[in-house]
C-alpha cells in the first residue's frame, strides 16, 4: 500500500534530521567535545579507521544510508510522476528508482562492511 | 455607474478564443451573474455560462472574477470592481467547453470513485430502513463543515497540484472523502483508503492551502486533507481500528394509551 511508504518517507525524514543533527555535531562541533573531554578531529586518519571498526558507527552509517536513499529517491518520484513525462512512464520511473535505491544500498552497506576490516 | 466587463470568450466552432468587452450599466445590488445574463439577454446571445440557483447554492456559476475564483452569483459588482473593469474567466485546471463553462465531468468521475456515501456491512439493513441511524450532535459537528460542499470546483481552480496533475483526486473529492470516512455512521474507510491513498491521491497534496482560500462555502478542504493523512497515518501504525457505524435507533416504544386512540373513520371514496 502507497500509505506505508508515505508514512516511511516522513518517518524516514524525522530520523535523518536527527542522523544529521549528530552528523553536523560529531563533524564541526569536535572541538566542543574535546573540551568535555572526549573525541578528537574527526577527520584524522586513526579517527575514521576507529569509527569505521566500530560496531554502532557503521550501524549508523547503514541506517542513514538507507534512510537517506529512500527519503530521497522517494521524494523524487514523487515530484517526477507529477510530470506529463513521470505520469507517463510511471511504472518505470518506479522501477528504476527501486532498482537504483537497491543498488546503491547494497553497494553502501558493502563498503561500510569491507572498511570496518570485516 | 458605468463598468467595463472584459468576458473571455472561447468557442471552439468558430475558433474564437480572446476577450469580448461590454459597457455596462450597473445598478446598486447587482451581482456578476446579473450582469452576465443581461449581456446573454440584450448584447450578445451567444456568450455561454452555467448557472441555476442564483444565490450560492448550486455551485454552477464558479468563475474567475477579477483573477480571484468567485461565485458569480454572489459577487456584488461594487465591491470588486478595479479601475471601472471588472475580468471574467472560466475556471482553469479544467477542460472547457465554451466561453465560461468548464467541463466537470471529470471531476464527478473522481467524486464518483471515493464512494460519497454510507458504507454499512449490513446492506440489508441498510436497503430496508426501519428507522434512521443514531448520532449524537457532537458527531453531526465533527463533518458537518465538510458536508456544506456544492461541487463547483472552485477549489480545483486554485490547487497547484490539479493544475499539474489532471489524474489527482481534486480537493473537494478528497474532503468529501474524509467526511464520509469521520462520519459516525459510515463503516467504509478501509475501502476509501484504499482508493485515496494510491498514486494521485491524498499524499500527494502539497497542502498549498488555495482550496480553502478560494471555498465560497468555508468548506476548508486543506483541512479536510490533512485529518484524513492523519487518519491514513493512524491505520498505518495500526492505531486506527475499523469503526462500526451507530447502531439504528430503537423502535418507537407503544404509547401507554394505544387502546384509547379512536380509529380511523371509514374511507368515504
Amino acid at each position: 500500500m502507497k500509505a506505508r511508504y508515505w508514512v516511511l518517507h516522513y518517518l524516514a525524514g524525522l530520523i535523518l534530521f536527527v542522523l544529521l543533527l549528530g552528523h553536523i555535531f560529531m563533524m564541526h562541533f569536535y572541538k566542543l567535545i574535546e573540551k568535555i573531554g572526549y573525541g578528537r578531529d574527526p577527520l584524522e586518519w586513526e579517527s575514521v579507521l576507529e569509527r569505521a571498526r566500530n560496531v554502532t558507527f557503521s550501524t549508523l552509517y547503514i541506517l542513514f544510508l538507507f534512510f537517506a536513499l529512500f527519503h530521497g529517491f522517494y521524494g523524487l518520484k514523487n515530484i517526477l510522476i507529477e510530470t506529463d513525462f513521470g505520469k507517463r512512464y510511471e511504472k518505470i520511473v518506479v522501477y528504476i528508482f527501486w532498482i537504483l535505491g537497491i543498488f546503491l544500498f547494497i553497494f553502501g552497506t558493502y563498503t561500510t562492511i569491507k572498511a570496518g576490516g570485516v | 455607474m458605468k463598468v467595463k466587463f472584459i468576458i473571455k470568450r472561447y468557442i471552439p466552432e468558430l475558433a474564437k478564443n480572446g476577450f469580448d468587452k461590454y459597457e455596462i450599466e450597473v445598478k446598486e445590488g447587482m451581482t456578476v451573474l446579473d450582469v452576465l445574463l443581461y449581456i446573454k439577454e440584450n448584447l450578445d446571445p451567444t456568450l455561454s455560462l452555467r448557472f441555476s440557483c442564483r444565490m450560492g447554492i448550486c455551485g454552477s456559476c464558479g468563475m474567475i472574477i477579477n483573477g480571484k475564483p468567485e461565485l458569480a452569483c454572489h459577487t456584488q459588482i461594487k465591491k470588486i470592481v478595479e479601475n471601472g473593469k471588472i475580468k471574467v474567466e472560466p475556471i482553469p485546471n479544467l477542460t472547457l467547453i465554451r466561453d465560461l463553462v468548464p467541463d466537470l465531468q471529470s471531476a464527478f468521475i473522481k467524486h464518483k470513485k471515493i464512494k460519497p456515501y454510507l458504507i454499512r456491512k449490513d446492506e440489508k439493513e441498510q436497503e430496508n430502513p426501519k428507522r434512521e441511524y443514531k448520532q449524537t450532535p457532537s458527531e453531526l459537528l465533527e463533518y458537518l463543515q465538510f458536508s456544506y460542499c456544492i461541487q463547483c470546483g472552485l477549489c480545483i481552480s486554485s490547487c497547484p497540484v490539479s493544475s499539474t496533475d489532471e489524474d489527482f483526486l481534486e480537493p473537494y473529492v478528497l474532503a468529501q472523502a474524509y467526511r464520509y470516512c469521520i462520519d459516525s455512521r459510515d463503516e467504509g474507510f478501509s475501502e476509501r483508503l484504499k482508493i485515496v491513498s494510491k498514486s494521485h491521491g491524498v499524499l500527494n497534496c502539497h497542502f498549498a492551502g488555495g482550496c480553502s482560500k478560494a471555498c465560497p462555502k468555508g468548506v476548508d478542504p486543506a483541512l479536510a486533507i490533512q485529518l484524513l493523512k492523519r487518519l491514513i497515518l493512524k491505520k498505518t501504525f495500526g492505531l486506527l481500528k475499523d469503526k462500526r457505524g451507530n447502531n439504528i435507533v430503537p423502535p418507537y416504544p407503544e404509547g401507554p394509551n394505544k387502546d384509547k386512540v379512536p380509529k380511523a373513520p371509514p374511507k368515504s371514496v
